[in-house]
């Protein structure tokens, strides 16, 4: 029995990343503390997934801190332990820094520009004729 | 065997040379080169070719000062005579106290780079894991041309990757930036992420973190830690660009930096290397080089070449007396 179940965790590894982000947005859907069972219900109007596989995702996202549980009757429900937007912020703050050191986490598109240096290269920018390595004008 | 003894002392004093020289006015040469900016992917190859050749060639020259290791691991490996080895690396006019304290400053050295790297390693996956979980349980798939892109709802326009292996990679678009950046200009920001993804910027990132952190006192490493981030940014624009047209990039750079980050440390944007303002003049002036095969078959040769110079220089007087071990 516990090998079944064990194949099956593993054979769940690849998309854990993705049911992890499914299980925490169904926790975090809900007003009040869900049981694995509520969780296991609710992803399973998209696709069936076995109660022991919603289980240990839900076990690892608690170890991992983003879930806490508190015993009910005779099982646990969990809830978040901080809000979509928390983590959203967090993750903008990272996105928005420019100082190299701490930024290496992500890597981001833009940087910062002075408002007149902006305006000038725009300006050089619209000058440019059409863009002759444009791969639509070209022929 | 006195010729030998020349050609050691003349090792060392070749590594040595080397090592001033490369660190100094071959460095800034290349800081310098112009044609860097045309062909970023390459040069940035060459400064981590410089990098590895530069540690390599300290290394070394520790291992000969403290020539005990060496010698015995060169008789080992060319089956040549301890003796004539001895004579050939072994230096009487090296003070003992050198070469027992070469191995330790190596050692030393390898584990103070070692450990921080290991340490940063290890808090950049969990951050990079913390980040991932965040964008997929938050943000909605959107797809944008090949591969998927995450959409964000926030209200800062922002689009930049989280860095993992395969699968593990998310790239970030925020829905402000969707809505802000046209069809095309949105398509060349994400193809600019991409191609960091592809060319696996993260890694030399964290490669120049670890050595700038290390070596910060080195003119040498705040150099390659600076040109690494700017020729980052500059090849994959040109990726960009390619597929897209630089009008498009340089159009999303500007959209993007009249909004950007708002947080800058003071005293920090040294560091960056990425300056958009020449990123922007660099797309207006001319196109992405085509001449794409010259410039990364000379990356490719430098960084094939130079890492194993100063090993090459190290192990000569131990290929001449290859199999010498049996001649006596």
């Amino acid at each position: 029995m516990r090998g079944v179940g064990r194949t099956d965790g593993s054979r769940a590894m690849r998309p854990f990343g993705e049911l992890e982000a499914e299980v925490m947005r169904v926790v975090w859907a809900s007003p009040e503390p869900v049981g694995i069972q509520r969780i296991t219900d609710t992803l399973n109007e998209s696709r069936p997934l076995a109660y022991t596989t919603v289980m240990t995702v839900t076990e690892r996202l608690r170890s991992k801190r983003w879930l806490v549980r508190v015993k009910q009757g005779r099982s646990y429900r969990y809830s978040a332990l901080r809000s979509a937007d928390d983590y959203t912020a967090e993750l903008m703050e990272q996105a928005l820094q420019s100082s190299s050191d701490r930024a290496t986490a992500l890597l981001h598109f833009a940087g910062r520009l002075e408002a007149a240096e902006a305006a000038a290269l725009r300006k050089a920018l619209d000058a440019l004729s059409a863009d002759p390595d444009d791969p639509d004008v070209e022929l | 065997m006195s010729n030998f003894e020349a050609a050691a002392l003349f090792i060392i004093v070749g590594l040595l040379v080397y090592v001033l020289l490369l660190g100094g006015p071959v460095a800034r040469l290349l800081d310098r080169a112009h044609w860097a900016s045309r062909f970023p992917q390459a040069a940035l190859r060459c400064w981590q070719a410089f990098a590895v050749s530069l540690l390599a060639a300290v290394a070394s020259l520790l291992l000969l000062l403290g020539h005990d290791t060496w010698e015995n691991g060169v008789a080992w490996l060319f089956d040549a005579d301890m003796w004539k080895v001895h004579a050939a690396y072994g230096g009487h006019w090296l003070v003992e106290g050198i070469n027992r304290t070469a191995p330790w400053v190596l050692s030393l050295g390898v584990l103070a780079l070692v450990v921080p790297t290991l340490w940063k390693l290890v808090r950049l996956r969990r951050e990079r894991r913390r980040h991932r979980l965040t964008a997929d349980a938050v943000s909605t798939p959107g797809r944008f041309g090949e591969g998927d892109v995450r959409v964000l709802p926030h209200t800062a326009p922002a689009v930049f990757c989280v860095p993992g292996g395969r699968n593990r990679s998310r790239i970030v678009v925020t829905t402000a930036a969707v809505e802000m950046l046209s069809e095309r200009e949105l398509a060349a920001a994400l193809e600019h992420e991409r191609a960091h993804l592809k060319y696996r910027h993260h890694r030399a990132f964290l490669t120049a973190d670890v050595l700038l952190w290390a070596f910060r006192w080195s003119r040498f490493f705040r150099m390659y830690a600076r040109q690494v981030r700017r020729l980052a940014e500059m090849a994959a624009d040109d990726e960009a660009a390619r597929k897209h047209g630089r009008r498009h990039v340089a159009s999303a750079l500007l959209e993007m930096c009249r909004v950007g980050p708002t947080v800058l440390e003071p005293g920090l944007p040294a560091l960056t290397g990425t300056d958009p303002a020449e990123r922007v003049r660099r797309l207006i002036k001319a196109a992405p080089s085509r001449a794409k095969a010259w410039g990364s078959a000379l990356g490719v040769a430098v960084s094939a070449v130079v890492p194993v110079l100063p090993l090459l220089l190290a192990l000569i007087p131990g290929i001449l007396l290859a199999g010498t071990a049996h001649g006596c």
